[in-house]
């Protein structure tokens, strides 16, 4: 079994999301057959092969060191109440 | 109920609008009512921007009056969006709960590109939420439904982009590709879809789901159109570092009806198992057409494409998860009103506004990065899709294009639960590999099933290989009528 | 009683002093008005998307190279992922896999010994926003003006041992950023951070105990007194029997004590992975020896050469050279008026005194070594007096004036005309003739009175040697 009930609590917290009982359990085997089905990933070998993750061979993009001014227009809530940052 | 307006080509419209024949505003209006009339039908559109349709229409008449947009051999057709695409003060949802009332201060750089090409945006249609699915049913909005029969899937997750160009609601749309989200839905829809070599088409403002695979492209009723629309939104972005610059972009020089001597290749295992009955047999006649066009065709094996669906699934589901983070009910989108600390308001929020199948891919995303399993998932993944990189540019290396059936079936029904795992993973098969690669692609029809639902066939091309799979297809498209759904005859 | 050693190594964050932010063209400028400077890149709206800064790379390299790396050749960007509300895309792009720099040193001199520190690796990431907390009404707000600006981590090997080498190795590397010129390096204010880990073992032994994280350390003094309650705590700990927990604890400088704040967090914890949205990098040989070649010369090699060519002592030395500032002062006004013990005595006599006297950092200093020149040479011509030439220093020093101009305009030019300078002190002499018969009955001090009264005649303007010859043949 790949996900069980510990890592499914360590995961869901990592990502923020809660689930009701009957969902985490549903949840819990819909992902373990797709697991399952990942895994046949083990039969290709893949010794001496790099991991690719971009696909053009293009390097070293950049901007000039330029200051542009853009408008802030308010579209942010950045006000939290009682936020106890301190804690896990 | 054909509508002489509607039903035109976008290129043929848009140069009798030139020529006078149409004004700007007539169109529009034609149009309106007749997405009006059919939105009951279909639920293709998420939000219709009727007033500033209006605004950009009078402003484009005005710049064909006075002599502008002469170089735009798109002005003043209308254009459909697809919703995760930031348009300026127009919301932009997802179809998601998550940025139902989310209005963006930003035109992605395609929407730029659209309005300086006097091209009119007439609406904000249907996806799968995020981007994450193949049958639009996860939209938050409700499902949109197939225009060649209602009670069908138009696909996923453009689905809202290729309904509404079949069934006439739009002249063309823009969808984006992850694994499949243009091609798949445009074969169930009937119509022309194209997914561009990564880094053609700017990323800025396309909300992602995976920023390795995603791209935006275009979804019309004739490849013509769609290569149109393509030159207009391709192009070097610098707000984009993955944006790449080409000399060149006149994709239309490759619309030629002509492809005698090209190198066709078919993977074999396409044509392995679970390949409906009609789909092969239409297939088996694509063939016969492309031979008889005098390309040379083969087929051939290119067995490690079997296991991109997995590396697929496990670089989506990971590119998302991070993707998705920005969504914390803390900045913009939905977030509860009441709640004790930071924690709470993070994870009431994001479990209250995503759907089942986001916080599904969300939570496998996350699992394949966990401690102790990112080499033999994320890792692993990422090996398979370097081996699926050098497979084709190995194929290419004999052929100048790939063909494949675009799906192995036609649309399933609403309701249709995939059981099989197998079945499910053949549409990834079919188009991931693709986005695994960065390639380009094109979809486009080659006749129905015995229940009358569209099939379709996939050309693939290497990369910047556009114009190949143009030339193929254009050359195929001119041996078949353009079909409409027949609800619309 | 079992003897503890502490072992110390240091995450040290340093905001990079590039015009704009490291992934998108937002100012870096401080700003009192939260908000005021960010776009929707920096704020993580959705569809917006990361373009790497040149400079911010160009310093990154710089300090590598200052700091003895080796550069690596393809470099990319990771995406750490975790929530906290300063951070808008939930994650923070920084480098894991493939950071900029690698295996480096740095020497630091304590208590005459010299000593390597090692430097396990440095890389480029971005700043996350601020919280400000109003507790009156009990609401934190996000100012984003932070969010995006570049930093430079830099993570030292556990090879400091005590309070004074951590400081010693601090100032050493405030002093190369500054040279460089990449980052202003000042603590108050936020733009040099520095994390402790520390752990303690019994005297003698090889292993490392387990380290602790400390965080919210704001200035130097703070730094000491951490280390100080740390390692006691954890000594206390094992003497007792018990073991350190591996930890991440934060810094209460008002009650000079730390309290957890988290259990230390494993790195596969944060999911990092290659960031999609930035294609790696490839610095190549050419651009790490262009960016070589443009290496300032730093303090060390500076207080040596000063030493060798200006014959002056170490002392001297390394205060001419306590910043880059003064150093290049130093230098090119010695060039151009060729006496540089006057020029060194100006800058270390009166020029230390101005700082201190304000209260100002070495670095802030800024004026045109030609002014300094000018009055050098004013003074040796005998243009003006010693007294007058502090004056004008000090304005020099803070205003950057053009001293012929100011002498000029305040006429404050030495008075040398014989008649002028006899009947200011015969004026002297005939107001105080209590002073005048003092004299004559062998006080030595009324003397210096009668100069005095005499140079304040003439508004100081002039010389004191000539005044006192011309008092004492009017007083015969």
């Amino acid at each position: 079994m790949h996900i069980n009930k510990d890592n499914f609590t360590y995961i869901a917290n990592a990502v923020k999301l809660s689930f009701t009982d009957k969902d985490e359990k549903q949840i819990t085997k819909e992902l373990n057959k797709m697991l399952e089905y990942i895994d046949t990933m083990k039969e290709l070998d893949t010794s001496n092969v790099k991991p690719l993750t971009h696909v053009l061979p293009q390097t070293n993009v950049f901007r000039e060191d330029e200051v542009i001014c853009y408008d802030t227009s308010g579209q942010l809530n950045s006000e939290i109440d009682k936020i106890k940052v301190l804690r896990d | 109920m054909i509508n002489d307006i509607t039903s035109m080509e976008a290129l043929r419209l848009a140069r009798k609008i030139k020529d006078k024949e149409l004004s700007v505003i007539e169109v529009l209006r034609t149009q309106l009512n007749a997405v009006y009339e059919r939105e009951p039908l279909y639920n293709s559109y998420i939000t219709i921007m009727e007033d500033e349709a209006y605004r950009q229409a009078k402003f484009v008449q005005q710049r064909i009056d006075t002599g502008g947009l002469a170089d735009s051999p798109l002005a003043g057709v209308l254009v459909a969006i697809k919703d995760n695409i930031c348009t300026k003060s127009v919301r932009t949802t997802c179809a998601s709960k998550m940025l139902e009332e989310f209005i963006p201060s930003y035109d992605a750089t395609v929407i730029e590109r659209l309005k300086e090409a006097g091209v009119i945006l007439i609406g904000k249609v249907n996806l799968d939420e995020f981007a994450m699915g193949g049958t639009t049913t996860s939209s938050y909005f409700g499902a949109t439904k197939n225009p060649w029969n209602v009670k069908h899937v138009p696909g996923g997750s453009s689905g809202g982009s290729a309904s509404v160009v079949a069934a006439e609601e739009a002249y063309i749309s823009l969808g984006s590709d992850t694994g499949g989200s243009i091609r798949q839905p445009a074969s169930f829809c009937g119509v022309v879809g194209i997914k561009p070599t990564y880094g053609t088409v700017s990323r800025y403002g396309l909300i992602p789901f995976a920023p390795s695979l995603d791209q935006i492209g275009p979804i019309g009723r004739c490849v013509s159109d769609c290569v149109a629309m393509l030159e207009v939104i391709s192009g070097h972005d610098p707000k984009d570092s993955t944006s790449i610059r080409k000399k060149n972009y006149s994709y239309r020089e490759a619309l030629v009806d002509d492809i005698k001597g090209m190198r066709i290749g078919i993977p074999k295992l396409y044509l392995d198992e679970g390949l409906d009955d009609d789909v092969h047999k239409k297939f088996t006649e694509v063939v016969k057409t492309y031979k008889g066009l005098g390309a040379d065709v083969e087929f051939f094996d290119m067995n490690v494409l079997r296991y991109s669906p997995q590396a697929y699934f496990v670089i989506s589901c990971a590119e998302a998860t991070s993707s998705l983070s920005r969504f914390d009910g803390l900045k913009y989108g939905y977030g509860i009103e009441e709640y004790e600390g930071i924690q709470e308001l993070y994870i009431k929020s994001r479990s209250e506004a995503f759907g089942d199948e986001v916080k599904r891919r969300i939570m496998l995303g996350a699992f394949t990065q966990s401690p102790g399993k990112y080499e033999d998932y994320y890792n692993k993944a990422r090996k398979i899709r370097r081996l699926i990189y050098q497979a084709y540019e190995e194929a290419f290396e004999k052929y100048d294009v790939l063909l494949s059936p675009e799906q192995i079936k036609t649309a399933p029904p609403l309701n249709y639960k995939v059981n099989d795992p197998k079945e499910k993973h053949q549409s990834e098969m079919l188009n991931a590999s693709v986005n695994l690669a960065g390639l380009p692609a094109v979809c486009l029809p080659c006749g129905q099933d015995r229940n009358g639902l569209p099939i379709g066939i996939q050309l693939i091309a290497k990369q910047f290989g556009e114009k190949n799979i143009i030339r193929a297809a254009y050359a195929f498209e001119q041996t078949r009528p353009y079909e409409r759904p027949s609800i619309l005859t | 009683m079992k003897e503890y050693e502490l072992d110390i190594g240091l995450e040290v964050h340093v905001e990079l002093s590039t015009a704009s932010k490291i992934f998108c063209a937002c100012s870096t400028k401080f700003s009192l008005e939260a908000n005021s400077s960010c776009c929707p890149v920096c704020t993580g709206m959705p569809g917006t998307l990361p373009v790497l800064n040149k400079k911010a790379v160009e310093y990154g390299v710089a300090v590598g190279l200052a700091l003895n790396c080796t550069i690596t050749r393809d470099t990319m960007f990771d995406r750490k992922n975790y929530y906290y509300p300063d951070l808008p895309k939930a994650y923070q792009i920084s480098q894991l896999y493939y950071p900029l720099a690698q295996k480096g040193k740095v020497i630091i001199n304590e208590s005459g010994q010299e000593k390597i520190i090692r430097i396990h690796e440095l890389h480029l990431e971005e700043d996350a926003g601020r919280l400000l907390h109003d507790w009156e009404k009990d609401k934190t707000y996000i100012d984003y003006n932070r969010a995006g600006i570049p930093l430079i981590e830099i993570v030292t090997e556990a090879d400091m041992h005590s309070a004074d080498e951590v400081l010693a190795f601090l100032d050493k590397l405030k002093s190369i950023l500054q040279y460089l010129g990449v980052s202003d390096c000042k603590m108050e204010e936020g733009s040099i951070r520095v994390d402790l880990n520390l752990s303690v073992r019994e005297a003698g032994a090889i292993t490392l105990g387990t380290r602790t994280e400390m965080k919210n350390i704001n200035s130097f003094k703070a730094i000491a007194r951490a280390i100080e309650s740390e390692s006691a705590r954890q000594i206390e700990i094992l003497r007792n029997g018990g073991q350190v927990a591996l930890e991440t604890r934060r810094w209460d400088d008002v009650s000079n004590e730390s309290i957890r704040m988290r259990a230390k967090e494993n790195i596969e914890d944060y999911r990092y992975f290659p960031d999609p949205d930035i294609p790696p990098l490839i610095i190549s040989s050419d651009w790490i020896d262009e960016i070589k070649a443009r290496l300032p010369e730093f303090r060390d090699e500076k207080i040596f050469r000063f030493q060798r060519d200006y014959d002056i002592s170490l002392y001297d030395a390394e205060v001419l050279t306590s910043s880059k500032k003064i150093a290049d002062i130093f230098e090119e006004t010695a060039k151009l008026c060729h006496m540089p013990k006057e020029v060194s005595n100006w800058l270390m006599v009166e020029g230390m005194r101005i700082i201190r006297a304000n209260e100002m950092d070495v670095w802030d200093i800024d004026f045109n070594p030609d002014n300094l020149a000018k009055l050098i040479l004013m003074v040796d011509k005998g243009q003006i007096n010693r007294t007058i030439a502090k004056e004008v220093f000090e304005e020099i020093f803070l205003k950057n004036i053009d001293p012929e101009v100011y002498v000029n305009k305040h006429g404050l030019g030495i008075i040398s005309d014989d008649k002028i300078l006899g009947s200011a002190a015969l004026r002297v002499i005939n107001n105080n003739p209590k002073s005048v018969s003092d004299y004559k009955q062998g006080k030595a001090k009324a003397l210096g009175y009668l100069m005095g009264q005499t140079m304040k005649e003439l508004n100081g303007r002039a010389d004191p040697s000539l005044v006192r010859k011309i008092l004492l043949e009017l007083l015969q």
